[in-house]
């Protein structure tokens, strides 16, 4: 029995491979036309593929050079068509028979009536209504499908008028249906005509869809992230784009406040950064390019911990420490890395104590390239030793906001810290659980134990706010525990690293020193990743899997037994 | 976390192929591979029909293996276990005259009648579960991001699909049953909705349209926040999932005598010109697909199959209901990977609650003891986890991986211990 009679009026779309097309196909053709020509439904559903299978072959001739056998039937149906086509705007596949059984790529009969260009011309809106018992008006689907995707090699006039023709398809198509309501719906509700009704809404289908190389290119890029690899050749080195992008609007804040020095201070530090991760690559006779712009990023937080009177060797040493013991040598070994730049950072702490806590006022005048900034002191007390030493500092909370105050180059502007943390948290570099227990804490600790004598709610408000916004808190809460050492991978575990690592700060800050404190804690945080993980695992999905290797093995002996 | 699951990622997408009509492919020849427990029930120049019996199971149960298309067996090779049936198309498109509609009303037949005559026609349900069964779930979301095939089947066979569930209601004795469609299908859900017979049997509930939605445990944690571990089906749970294409299926065979022979591909990527659903009988070889329907010769581009794997598929045949997608790129996506810098960001999607990254640390370590205590078993290859590292680690490939050697190893302890057990009978006895 035929299964196409018991069908659905769809199975006659199937297509042949080019291969093995029927010689006879003239007589299949009236035979088939005999059997269902009468709907037509699938003489416009024909249609659209043959367009379709029209547009590709189109485009991979264009495309690349017709180098195979299988593109050639396409160029010799074009050559055919090109001079049927002065007066009509259908151009690749209209001399196929739209309910032709095999792959008409090869055959094109000319035979069948086309679209000739007086009919299409009279009866516009015709076509773009109700029509379709011929094959002449078949082909008008074609026109509208066809043109966005036909490739330059055609000539301009007759695209320019197909592309005049469309609209008005479109248009009518609209008038015709009051249903379609929504612009950005018609192409679904085209869809769905396609089923019951009008052909004209499968135009708006072919309109409303982007050409197909375009297509094929915006869309596909919507879902490729799913695929790895597909989204960007080199993850890690976006996401180090990110973190440039974040600390460049600091750096230039520091250079307008400080002077040219801090731009002398960053660049050594970022090159150092680079070179000492090349030499260590090639020690280790490693390949490393240097693509994932890591050690860009650790120069460049190592140079805004930096104060902005340190001599040139500072970064050159906190690059060493940084990138070959702290991540390259220490990384590797453990399990746990510590931040690098925290290592190095509180490494020249303890290197040279004076140095680190050398301020200047902003605006002083530092020599530019001099090996010594030509700042010899006395130092500015930043907020952060006002407020250890048990005072409230001068500066409106406000000014220190915005930051204009000695400090390091980095942390002196929270505004702008606050704005790289806002972008970093929506490319998900951030943590917001860690980031916010961790600020949460200090601030909270800082209201309940305030190191000033007297202490009214608000002197202990104010303090809390002062001790979140000076020194390099903010500054460490944000970009240090962004990315570099080991951090808790579990949500619940970031949460608890964040609450310790305020507390070890807040404990640091208030009875060891300011500058320290900060680093301290993001070091801590580094070192308890691991035990945190392990204490506070997430329960997999349903709870954990009751012993299924016992039961099983209940299972084994009951049927060993039984044997 | 209504209407959803824990972790998971919103894919912001708009599906490339959901407009485009499904159309059906006929292939010059098809390749389907005999499993083990099938025998062989054809021979070399043997005349098929469409719906023919190209294989009959050992067993009572498991359905037929049937031919898609009629045409000629040409091919018979492999080892008995392995074998693979070739069958030469000869376009004549006659159907098996066994391929008939019931006559009665499907509602008076009874049950053991129309299971038959469903592996007849080459469809197996999943079974029913041990506990009692609450409620039928209609999967309706798609098995990959890239996929339009369950979309097409609604919009096109929705009915079709309404009357499968009444059938399935009837065949595993629930009273109840929800279709599930993720939220970026409302078109579809309100498709389903205008075709729902009276009364609360059959509901259709919107669910959240983050990937891996497609999951049973998950579409029946979004739909009655209720989780079931891996330890536990979840027909013994008494929520029997069932596909979409799988409804639609029982009712064609049912009602219009078709055989389940046909799979829904959807043809997409950069590599094409235009994306595009396809009908196609199992066991169509892909390279014949790209060649003739998708215009695409296989130098000119690589293609990938759908699903959580997403590998890359240099040859092969369609197989399964819907589960296909074929990709077709220029070139092949490469990405650099580096050490995992523990950003935490796998943890987060992981819609299984486990730790990715250090299960991956562990396996690289090689800690067996690790991998147990992070329940790397409990991983469902959802793919999340690879699909956003920063560092550009295939983490979902080393987990299977690692789930395969830790499945291996532990059967033979399994075996080990079942024989000391045994002895251990044998010597109480």
């Amino acid at each position: 029995m035929n299964k196409k009679n018991s069908d659905d009026g769809r199975e006659h779309l199937r297509f042949l491979p080019r291969e093995e097309v029927p010689e006879n196909t003239e007589e299949k053709e009236k035979k088939t036309r005999g059997d269902r020509g009468e709907n037509p439904l699938r003489q416009r559903l024909s249609s659209l593929l043959e367009a379709w299978k029209g547009s590709f072959l189109g485009r991979d001739e264009n495309d690349e050079a017709p180098d195979s056998e299988e593109t050639s039937p396409v160029s010799t149906l074009k050559g055919k068509n090109t001079d049927s086509e002065k007066n009509s705007h259908v151009s690749v596949p209209k001399g196929k028979t739209p309910d032709s059984e095999n792959d008409s790529h090869v055959s094109a009969p000319n035979g069948e009536p086309v679209a000739t260009g007086e009919k299409a011309a009279a009866s516009e809106k015709e076509e773009a209504t109700v029509e379709a018992g011929t094959e002449s008006s078949d082909s008008a689907p074609e026109v509208a499908l066809l043109t966005p995707e036909e490739p330059a090699g055609k000539p301009g006039e007759e695209s320019s008028a197909a592309e005049e023709k469309a609209p008005k398809a479109e248009s009518a198509a609209e008038a015709e249906e009051p249903k379609a309501t929504k612009p950005e719906e018609s192409a679904d509700e085209a869809t769905e005509a396609i089923k019951s009704e009008s052909e004209p809404e499968k135009k708006d289908d072919g309109e409303t869809l982007p050409a197909p190389t375009a297509q094929g290119k915006g869309r596909l890029a919507a879902f490729l992230p799913m695929r790895p690899g597909a989204r960007g050749e080199n993850r890690l080195a976006s996401r180090s784009a990110d973190l440039l992008l974040v600390l460049l609007p600091l750096t230039v804040w520091g250079i307008y406040l400080f002077g040219f020095r801090v731009l002398t201070l960053t660049s050594l530090s970022v090159l150092s950064c680079f070179l000492f991760r090349f030499l260590a690559a090639l020690l280790l006779r490693e390949s490393y390019d240097g693509a994932d712009l890591v050690p860009a990023v650790t120069g460049m937080l190592l140079a805004l911990c930096l104060p902005p009177t340190a001599p040139l060797w500072m970064p050159v040493v906190g690059a060493l420490i940084a990138v070959v013991l702290a991540d390259f040598c220490a990384g590797r070994l453990s399990e746990v890395r510590l931040h690098p730049v925290a290592v190095a950072v509180a490494s020249l702490f303890l290197i040279s104590p004076s140095r680190m806590n050398l301020f200047c006022e902003p605006g002083t005048k530092l020599s530019v390239f001099g090996w010594e900034s030509g700042f010899t002191g006395p130092t500015v007390s930043t907020a952060a030793r006002t407020l250890f030493e048990g005072n409230l500092p001068k500066l409106s909370i406000g000014g220190m906001f915005v930051g204009l105050r000695a400090g390091t180059v980095g942390e002196v502007s929270a505004l702008l810290i606050l704005m790289g943390a806002v972008y970093l948290l929506y490319r998900k570099i951030l943590r917001p659980g860690l980031f916010s227990s961790f600020l949460l804490t200090v601030a909270i600790l800082s209201y309940l134990f305030p190191a000033l004598a007297i202490a009214s709610d608000m002197i202990a408000l104010r303090f809390a706010a002062y001790q979140l916004l000076s020194g390099n808190l903010l500054f460490c809460a944000v970009f240090l525990t962004a990315e570099g050492g080991s951090l808790p991978r579990t949500g619940r575990g970031a949460l608890a690293a964040g609450v310790i690592g305020g507390v070890a700060a807040f404990l640091i800050r208030r009875f060891i020193g300011p500058g320290i404190g900060p680093l301290c804690a993001v070091m801590i945080l580094n070192l308890l990743s691991r035990p945190l993980d392990l204490l506070l695992k997430p329960s997999p999905f349903g709870g954990k899997v009751r012993s299924p290797r016992k039961e099983k093995n209940a299972d084994v002996g009951n049927a060993a037994k039984t044997e | 976390m209504a209407n959803s699951f824990r972790g998971g990622m919103k894919l912001s997408l708009k599906n490339p192929a959901a407009n485009i009509l499904s159309e059906s492919y006929e292939p010059s020849k098809i390749r389907l591979a005999v499993p083990a427990e099938y025998r062989v029930a054809v021979a070399v120049g043997q005349r098929l029909a469409e719906g023919d019996i190209l294989a009959s199971p050992k067993g009572e149960d498991g359905a037929f293996l049937l031919s898609g298309i009629s045409g000629r067996v040409t091919g018979l090779t492999g080892e008995d276990g392995a074998m693979e049936i070739t069958v030469e198309n000869d376009r004549t498109q006659n159907r098996s005259p066994d391929c008939t509609p019931i006559s009665d009303s499907i509602f008076e037949v009874p049950t053991e009648r129309l299971l038959a005559r469903l592996r007849r026609l080459g469809i197996s349900l999943p079974p029913r579960g041990e506990g009692t069964p609450v409620c039928l779930v209609v999967n309706c979301c798609e098995k990959d991001p890239a996929s339009s095939s369950v979309t097409r089947l609604i919009r096109e066979r929705a009915g079709e699909l309404i009357g499968g569930v009444k059938i399935l209601l009837k065949l595993y004795g629930i009273r109840r049953a929800v279709c599930a469609l993720p939220r970026g299908m409302y078109r579809e859900a309100s498709e389903l909705e205008s075709r729902l017979p009276n009364g609360r049997m059959i509901r259709v509930r919107t669910v959240s349209d983050k990937y891996p939605q497609h999951i049973p445990r998950l579409l029946i944690s979004s739909l009655f926040n209720l989780e079931i571990n891996a330890g536990r089906s979840v027909e013994d749970a008494g929520y029997p999932v069932v596909d979409a294409s799988l409804c639609e299926a029982v009712f064609s065979a049912l009602a219009e005598g078709k055989p389940a022979t046909e799979g829904r591909v959807t043809l997409t990527g950069n590599g094409l010109a235009w994306a595009v659903n396809l009908r196609v009988p199992y066991g169509t070889e892909i390279a014949e697909l790209a060649e003739n329907a998708a215009s695409v010769t296989g130098a000119k581009c690589v293609f990938f199959g759908g699903g959580p794997e997403r590998r890359k598929a240099p040859a092969g045949a369609v197989t399964g209901r819907d589960s296909c997608v074929l990709t077709f790129l220029k070139k092949e996506p490469r990405v650099r990977s580096y050490p995992c810098i523990g950003c935490g960001r796998c943890t987060k999607v992981c819609p299984m609650g486990l730790v990715p990254s250090l299960l991956y640390e562990y396996l690289v370590k090689g800690s067996r003891k690790g991998c147990e205590r992070f329940d790397l078993m409990c991983c469902i290859s959802c793919g999340c986890c690879t699909a956003v590292c920063p560092s550009g680690i295939d983490i979902r490939a080393a987990l299977a991986e690692g789930k395969e050697e830790l499945g291996k190893p532990d059967e033979a302890r399994k075996e080990e211990n079942g024989e000391g057990k045994a002895t251990e009978g044998e010597v109480d006895e």
